[in-house]
C-alpha cells in the first residue's frame, strides 16, 4: 500500500503544489489547511508523514508537531518554512526527531526529503516492533539474503559454518538457526575455541569422569552431552587447536563421546554451527585448519558481511540498539537526529554492529534529553573521515607515473617546501625543479 | 574473547590524530592494541652490522621513545598495549609480523593523515591481509 502523507498550509498554492508533486510520486496524499482539520483526519486514519508549514495563524507548525508527536508518536514530520535564515525556535531543533525544508525548494528536494522522512519511520517501527520484525536487523539486500539462507538451512539437520569480521554478529545468526531448527526446544550451547588451551577444551566439550586428573573429584557432563539434542556453536573455530580438531571430527562422525578419563561412549545428536572471522582456504593453506575438518563444519556456508557494505542497514540497527536500551531502563532515548544519523551512516565502523552499539551506548549516557545529537556522538566521528586502504588495481604504473605521484606526495608533506622535498627525495634542487616542470606540478 | 588492534608506523613518524582515533577505536571495541613500528634499511645480505650498527641503534632508541610516548595515552585509558619494533624491508617484516600472531580485527595506518602513495610498500601486504586496513583523514569542511 502507498503511503499516506498529510499535507496542511494556509496558502492554497503550496498547497496544490505539495499535492500535485507528491502524488506524481504515487503517494497517497490529504490536504487541509488547517492544523484543526490534520488533528482530526489523524484521529481517524493513520497516516505515514504529515508535512506542515510552520507559520499559520490558528496554530503554528511547531505547536501542532508537538501534539501530533504526543498522540501520534509513529508519524513523521516535515516542517517547512518560509524564512531564508532559520528563526530561534526552528533553529534549536533542527537537529531533532523531525525533518527541515527550506522554501523556495525543488521538488527535488521535496521528494527527497520526504523519502528519507518515511524512510526514517519505517526504521523507527521496524525496531520498535511495530512493523514486521525481521529475523536478523537489516533491510539491505545483503541481510536479506543472509536471511533467507539461515531460513533455507536451518530445517536441514547439516553443520553450518558462519564467516565474517569480528562484531557482525556470527552469533546472532547461528541463535536464529537454532530458534528455527525442529531443535529449538532443545539446548542451545556457544563456547569459545579461542584462547584456550587443547586440555581446557577438551575438559569443556568432553566433560570428565571422577578421577580423571587431580581435582577431578565427581564426574562432570561437556557441553556437547549439554546440547544433547540442540545445537552446540562453536565461535572462533579457526583458533582450535590441530588435535583438538581430530578429536571433535571423530566425535561428529561417529555421533558419541567420551568423557575425559572415560572409557564408555555415550551417543549424541547435536547439530554444531560454528564460526569464524578467519579466511578459510588461507587457513586450511597455513595448516591452522585441517581439511577433513573442515570438511565436516562446512556443509553450509553463511558469510556475513562487514557493516561497511550495508550501510543502508545502520538507522534500523541503531533503532533497534535504542530500543533495547529502553526496554533494559537504561536510557530514555527515542530518537537521533538526522545529522547525527548521518554521521553515524558515513562511518566505516572497523568494529562492526559491536562498535555501533557501544558509540549509541556512550551517547545515551552523555545525552540530556531524548534525542541524540551530532554533540553525543564520539568528536572522531564528527571530524575525522576513515576510509579502507585498497590495494591499487589494473595494470601496474610506469616509473615515471610513480616518481610523479611520490614527488607529489613529499610536497604535500613538506607543504610545498621545495628544498626540503629535495632533501628527502635525496635529489638537488635543480632535478627536482625540472621534474616539476615535465609532470606539470609546479 | 579479545579485540586485537594493530598500528603500523612507517618508519619514525607518527601521527598523533591518527594515534587518537585508534584509542577511541580501542575503547570502543574493548580491543588491546599492538603498535608495529617498520624502519626500511637494507642489508645487502650481510651478516654483520659494520657501519649500520650505530645507525641502527640510534633508530632503536628514537623507536622506543616514540612507542613509549605513543602508548602512554592508551595505558592512561587503562588499554592493554603491546609494542614492536622491525628493521628492514616494511613490507617482508610486517608479513612475517602479521603470520606469527592471531588475527587482527583491525589495522590503522597510523603515519599520516593521508593515504599512503601509489606504489607504497603497504599496497603489497594489504592484498595478503585478513582485516581491513583503514586510513584516517581530517574531513572536509562542507
Amino acid at each position: 500500500m502507498n503511503d499516506h502523507v498529510v499535507i496542511v498550509d494556509d496558502d492554497p498554492i503550496t498547497l496544490k503544489q505539495l499535492r500535485r508533486i507528491l502524488e506524481n510520486q504515487g503517494y497517497r496524499v490529504s490536504a487541509f489547511s488547517t492544523p484543526q482539520r490534520v488533528l482530526q483526519h489523524l484521529e481517524k486514519t493513520p497516516c505515514d508523514l504529515l508535512i506542515s508549514d510552520v507559520k499559520m495563524p490558528a496554530m503554528s507548525g511547531m505547536d501542532l508537531m508537538t501534539q501530533v508527536r504526543g498522540r501520534f508518536p509513529a508519524v513523521e514530520v516535515i516542517l517547512v518554512s518560509g524564512y531564508a535564515t532559520l528563526d530561534g525556535a526552528v533553529a534549536a531543533t533542527k537537529e531533532g526527531a523531525f525533518h527541515y525544508l527550506a522554501k523556495p525548494f525543488t521538488p527535488e528536494q521535496l521528494r527527497q526529503r520526504v523519502q528519507e522522512a518515511l524512510a526514517h519511520g519505517k526504521a523507527r517501527r521496524m525496531a520498535a516492533g511495530q512493523g514486521l520484525p525481521p529475523l536478523l536487523i537489516g533491510a539491505s539486500a545483503a541481510m536479506r539474503r543472509v536471511e533467507a539462507l539461515v531460513r533455507q538451512v536451518a530445517a536441514a539437520d547439516c553443520t553450518v559454518m558462519i564467516t565474517g569480521a569480528s562484531g557482525t554478529g556470527k552469533e546472532l545468526v547461528a541463535r536464529a538457526l537454532h530458534a528455527l531448527s525442529p531443535r529449538a526446544a532443545k539446548p542451545f550451547v556457544a563456547f569459545n575455541c579461542g584462547a584456550l588451551t587443547e586440555t581446557l577444551i577438551a575438559n569443556e566439550l568432553f566433560g570428565h569422569e571422577k578421577g580423571a586428573f587431580t581435582g577431578a573429584d565427581r564426574c562432570s557432563p561437556g557441553l556437547l552431552e549439554m546440547a544433547d539434542g540442540g545445537t552446540l556453536f562453536l565461535d572462533e573455530v579457526g583458533e582450535m587447536p590441530l588435535a583438538m580438531q581430530v578429536k571433535l571430527l571423530r566425535v561428529l562422525q561417529e555421533k558419541e563421546v567420551i568423557r575425559v578419563g572415560g572409557t564408555r561412549p555415550i551417543p549424541l545428536d547435536v547439530r554444531i554451527v560454528s564460526a569464524t572471522a578467519k579466511d578459510l582456504k588461507a587457513a586450511v593453506e597455513s595448516g591452522a585448519l585441517r581439511d577433513d575438518f573442515l570438511f565436516r563444519v562446512n556443509v553450509f556456508n553463511i558469510h556475513l558481511p562487514p557493516l561497511r557494505e550495508r550501510r543502508e542497514d545502520i538507522p534500523l540497527l541503531a533503532y533497534h540498539i535504542l530500543h533495547r536500551l529502553q526496554r533494559r531502563g537504561a536510557s530514555k532515548i527515542s530518537a537521533i537526529s538526522q545529522e547525527a544519523m548521518a554521521l553515524l551512516t558515513r562511518y566505516a565502523f572497523p568494529g562492526n554492529v559491536r562498535e555501533l552499539e557501544n558509540i549509541l551506548e556512550r551517547a545515551a549516557a552523555v545525552c540530556h534529553d531524548e534525542i541524540i545529537r551530532v554533540s553525543d556522538l564520539p568528536p572522531d566521528l564528527v571530524e575525522l573521515e576513515l576510509r579502507e586502504y585498497k590495494r591499487p588495481e589494473g595494470p601496474l604504473m610506469t616509473l615515471e607515473q610513480l616518481e610523479q605521484d611520490y614527488i607529489a606526495h613529499v610536497l604535500k608533506l613538506t607543504d610545498g617546501a621545495r628544498a626540503r622535498a629535495a632533501d628527502i627525495l635525496g635529489i638537488d634542487r635543480a632535478s627536482l625543479w625540472r621534474k616539476l616542470k615535465k609532470y606539470g606540478l609546479d | 574473547m579479545f579485540q586485537d588492534i594493530l598500528i603500523v608506523f612507517d618508519g619514525l613518524t607518527v601521527s598523533p590524530e591518527t594515534l587518537s582515533y585508534a584509542r577511541e577505536l580501542a575503547l570502543r571495541m574493548d580491543a588491546r592494541v599492538t603498535f608495529l613500528m617498520l624502519a626500511q634499511m637494507r642489508f645487502m645480505e650481510r651478516t654483520v652490522l659494520e657501519s649500520k650498527r650505530s645507525t641502527l641503534s640510534r633508530m632503536e632508541d628514537q623507536a622506543a621513545q616514540l612507542l613509549t610516548r605513543a602508548a602512554e595515552p592508551f595505558i592512561q585509558q587503562g588499554l592493554e598495549v603491546r609494542s614492536a619494533f622491525r628493521v628492514g624491508d616494511p613490507a617482508q617484516e610486517m608479513l612475517k609480523f602479521l603470520a606469527d600472531r592471531p588475527p587482527f580485527q583491525v589495522v590503522v595506518w597510523g603515519s599520516s593523515m593521508d593515504l599512503p602513495p601509489k606504489g607504497h610498500w603497504i599496497g603489497r601486504v594489504s592484498g595478503h591481509m585478513e582485516c581491513p586496513l583503514i586510513t584516517v583523514s581530517k574531513k572536509e569542511k562542507s
